[in-house]
């Protein structure tokens, strides 16, 4: 039997889906707000990227970024963080605190509550002189996201699985870059960013979840019903992706750096989302090709010929793609290429043992049972199922998985399309 | 053996040593499905000089205890990992300063995982020709962390920060240096440092005692064997080895990182984490979010969200970290030493406090992951410490630690400085064999 627990859901009355799990797991509370907007335009992505980060530098009762921290400290040291993150063809603002809990400290005050208050003040109370944001947070804001945009490229992994998506996707919401762009940072900065961040907060899906040791479910929903104020008119839905099922950009593109080892990344299409039949089926292939260390390309590519440190895939599961990524030298690319277009041919023909299907299927099964042990998986899985219009329980999720038939396999290998090679190549002396 | 209530932080904890002289620790964690264990052999990438009873010296090239944590894997019929895979497990390893560490994560298959973890580590067959084939495997992990400008910067500082503590090299060792290894160093290498007396196992999740400890203390009947060499460290100056280096790399800007080094004045265990702890706290009111100083100099644009700041003491060596991704080089590292100069003219016991309570609210949150907590329990193993104690240290500390402490490492002592600056950017487009 899992040891795990579920979340309850709730509305609160202006329309804020909340939802609290109440399990004695943790030593922390976590408290998590995403605000779900589509991917719609660099210049849309832009704005919505600069927003948490404009929020994090003030608000009302924290007028500055000191302000913040210093409330934050004297909550034993909670843990704040704001992104901005992409699934599907979602942009999500991402806001989350995790909070010590007040059963080991002697405080006469409900840290949990105060850590509610504390979100709900940096998210719906900003910081704005004039009607606007205070413009040195938007610099400040701007000034941050055009350097992370920059520094992708710092790390040589997360530069070529970005760009093997963005080729892949080409003319798709999928390839704008969570962050957005320096163009897009450009065309808006005379826009009022507070106008438009009011329209966010009243017309967007705005998720909520509460996971921890907490007095009750209850408790927790009435305090922030009653405390979660604000004037909402939700229009927008939850998922905004588009599938495309034809005409896919098929390309095969290297770029130079002042590297010392090639970066491969290496897209495939698959029409199988979350509440697609076949979903069950595709995360097991994922497995059999490239999810884990017993999977068909670590064994070829890094156990048997030595080709590699790494190679892995990972699922994307609300836009329907497969990315493989792996470490080589240049000289290898051709055969690293031949190998994986075995590996798909593979699994296509049925040259599946029975071994790796039971292999990959434990392997999944152990995956969803300790993801309930890590309060921030939790929420992760739980919102992925949300966008997709799928709620399961891990015990479904767990019980599908066993149901997968070798045929589904097949299926889902005979869906797939491989689209698109990145590759990323030591270049010559820039000088 | 020593069974221990930690109410106060609602934690068990069970100690006991084998016959054999294996140290076993079980942490029970009823509510997890997760069931993790975890070999620890003491011996990390620090460990490469032997002296024998006659006095001769052995030593062994660098990088070769995480090699032998790759082979370890590779080196029999049938590949290591399928043995868990088969069972729903998961198996991994990596190899630390002072430890290699061999672990695997299950949610069923407890006992039979722990077999073959054991089995796997303690039956190691080598073989030339897999030998060979790992050699191509490190060399692509060693050429894959070259590219990374955060683990450049550390290496760069750890060299500069020393003359000789083998904890200046590269854990992975060189292209050049894992070439030397042969089946017979690493059977050498093996028979030294794998003793059963030499590793601890930590064992955390939902698991039942009985049948654990009654296999355990069947296999590990057999008394300790008699050891004819120890383990030689280098002598450490208390100076830093070069004060500036610079170098190049396909960045966005550029990165800089001060270090200071701790004088080897190597105190008892227990002092060590304390100092541990207190040079942290130390660092967190200097350059912490909350106070001034983090705030002057990112409102001076010398600073951003990318500041970082740590001290890492291990066995024998101590050092503290400031990293920072600037255009303004120099302007920055002055001004960052200046912060750290200045420390004992704005001292504050409120602050302190509040730092207090922060690392007490840092010390619950890590007890959520398993894996933290295993990492964190080999670290305070090392030092014959117990992670649950740490809360009572954090206590104890006082503001007279910090002040003293500052006075020692950072006070007008001369850091390194490391400055990666950014290649001219230069990213073109080639098509390649087009489809």
């Amino acid at each position: 039997m899992i040891k795990t627990s579920e979340f309850n859901e709730y509305k609160t009355k202006n329309d804020i889906d909340l939802y609290v799990n109440k399990t004695d797991k943790f030593k922390t509370n976590y408290i998590h707000l995403d605000i779900i907007r589509p991917l719609s335009d660099q210049n849309e992505v832009s704005k919505n990227a600069l927003i948490p980060y404009i929020l994090y530098r003030g608000s009302y009762k924290y007028p500055t970024n000191q302000a913040i921290s210093r409330e934050l400290d004297k909550l034993f040291g909670a843990d704040l963080n704001v992104s901005v993150a992409r699934r599907g063809e979602n942009q999500l603002l991402r806001f989350s605190i995790e909070i010590i809990n007040d059963k080991f400290i002697n405080s006469k005050e409900n840290l949990t509550k105060k850590a509610i208050d504390f979100l709900y003040q940096l998210v719906f109370n900003p910081f704005v002189v004039d009607e606007k944001f205070k413009s040195d947070y938007v610099n400040k804001g701007r000034t941050f996201i055009s350097e992370k945009i920059l520094s992708l490229k710092n790390d040589k992994n997360s530069y070529v699985i970005e760009r093997c998506y963005q080729e892949m996707c080409k003319d798709e919401k999928f390839s704008l870059y969570t962050l957005g762009t320096q163009k897009g940072l450009y065309n808006t900065r005379s826009d009022n960013l507070y106008t438009y961040y009011r329209k966010i907060l009243k017309e967007s899906p705005i998720e909520v979840f509460v996971i921890g040791d907490i007095n009750s479910e209850e408790d927790i929903y009435n305090y922030i019903n009653n405390n979660y104020k604000y004037d909402r008119d939700r229009k927008l839905p939850l998922n905004n992706t588009v599938m495309k099922t034809d005409h896919f950009n098929y390309v095969e593109l290297a770029e130079e750096d002042n590297i010392s080892q090639s970066r491969l990344g290496v897209g495939i299409r698959v029409p199988i989302t979350r509440n697609h039949p076949l979903y069950f089926a595709l995360t097991v292939y994922n497995g059999i090709l490239g999810g884990f260390s017993h999977s068909k390309l670590f064994n070829t590519i890094r156990k048997e010929k030595g080709l590699a440190y790494y190679i892995n895939t990972r699922l994307e599961t609300t836009k329907g793609l497969i990315l493989i990524n792996a470490g080589i030298n240049q000289d290898d690319y051709s055969t690293v290429k031949k190998i994986i277009k075995e590996k798909l041919a593979e699994i296509r023909e049925g040259k599946v043992s029975k071994e790796n299907i039971e292999w990959t299927k434990k392997k999944l099964i152990s995956k969803y049972e300790t993801l309930s042990d890590n309060n921030h998986s939790v929420v992760n899985a739980f919102l992925l199922g949300l966008i997709n219009g799928k709620k399961d329980s891990l015990n479904f999720v767990i019980n599908s998985i066993k149901q997968v038939k070798k045929e589904d396999i097949i299926k889902v290998a005979k869906m797939v399309q491989l689209t698109t090679y990145f590759l990323l190549i030591p270049g010559s002396d820039p000088n | 053996m020593i069974f221990k209530n930690y109410d106060k932080i609602e934690e068990r904890y069970f100690q006991k040593e084998l016959k054999a002289g294996l140290k076993v620790i079980l942490i029970p964690r009823d509510k997890f499905n997760k069931k993790h264990a975890i070999l620890s052999v003491n011996a990390g990438s620090v460990d490469l000089k032997l002296k024998d009873s006659k006095g001769g010296m052995i030593n062994y090239p660098i990088g070769i205890a995480h090699f032998m944590e790759h082979i370890l894997f590779e080196n029999r019929e049938g590949s290591i990992i399928d043995h868990f895979s088969r069972i729903g497990s998961s198996v991994n390893a990596y190899t630390g300063f002072n430890n290699t560490n061999y672990y695997f994560n299950t949610t069923n298959n407890f006992l039979q995982s722990l077999k073959y973890l054991l089995g796997f580590i303690l039956k190691p067959n080598f073989d030339q020709q897999r030998i060979e084939h790992e050699k191509n495997v490190i060399k692509q992990e060693i050429k894959m962390y070259k590219d990374s400008p955060g683990w450049q910067s550390f290496y760069q500082l750890l060299q500069s920060l020393y003359f000789e503590y083998p904890i200046k090299y590269n854990i992975a060792g060189t292209a050049e240096s894992i070439e030397s290894l042969d089946k017979e160093i690493l059977e050498d290498f093996y028979q030294k440092y794998y003793r059963i007396d030499n590793m601890t196992l930590i064992m955390i999740g939902d698991i039942k005692h009985d049948p654990v400890l009654n296999y355990l203390s069947n296999t590990f009947s057999v008394g300790k064997k008699k050891r004819d060499y120890k383990k030689v460290y280098p002598v450490e100056p208390d100076q830093i080895q070069s004060a500036q280096k610079e170098l190049q790399m396909s960045i966005s800007r550029p990165i800089i990182s001060i270090g200071y080094k701790e004088r080897s004045n190597y105190s008892q265990k227990s002092e060590i984490i304390k100092q541990d702890i207190v040079t942290n706290m130390l660092l967190e009111m200097i350059f912490g979010k909350s106070n001034d100083n983090y705030h002057n100099l990112y409102n001076s644009e010398l600073i951003d969200e990318n500041f970082s700041f740590n001290y890492m003491r291990e066995k024998n060596t101590g050092f503290a970290k400031i990293y920072a991704e600037t255009v303004h080089i120099d302007k920055t590292i002055n001004a960052l030493i200046e912060v750290l100069n200045k420390f004992d003219k704005d001292v504050n016991l409120h602050n302190f406090k509040i730092v207090k309570n922060k690392y007490i609210g840092r010390f619950y949150r890590s007890l959520n992951s398993i894996e933290t907590l295993s990492s964190q329990i080999i670290k305070y193993n090392n030092l014959e410490q117990n992670y649950f104690n740490l809360i009572n240290t954090i206590e104890s500390i006082k503001l007279d630690d910090l002040i003293k402490q500052h006075s020692l490492i950072f006070n007008n002592r001369r850091p390194v400085k490391i400055i990666i600056n950014n290649i001219k950017d230069k990213l073109r487009k080639t098509p390649c064999n087009a489809k």
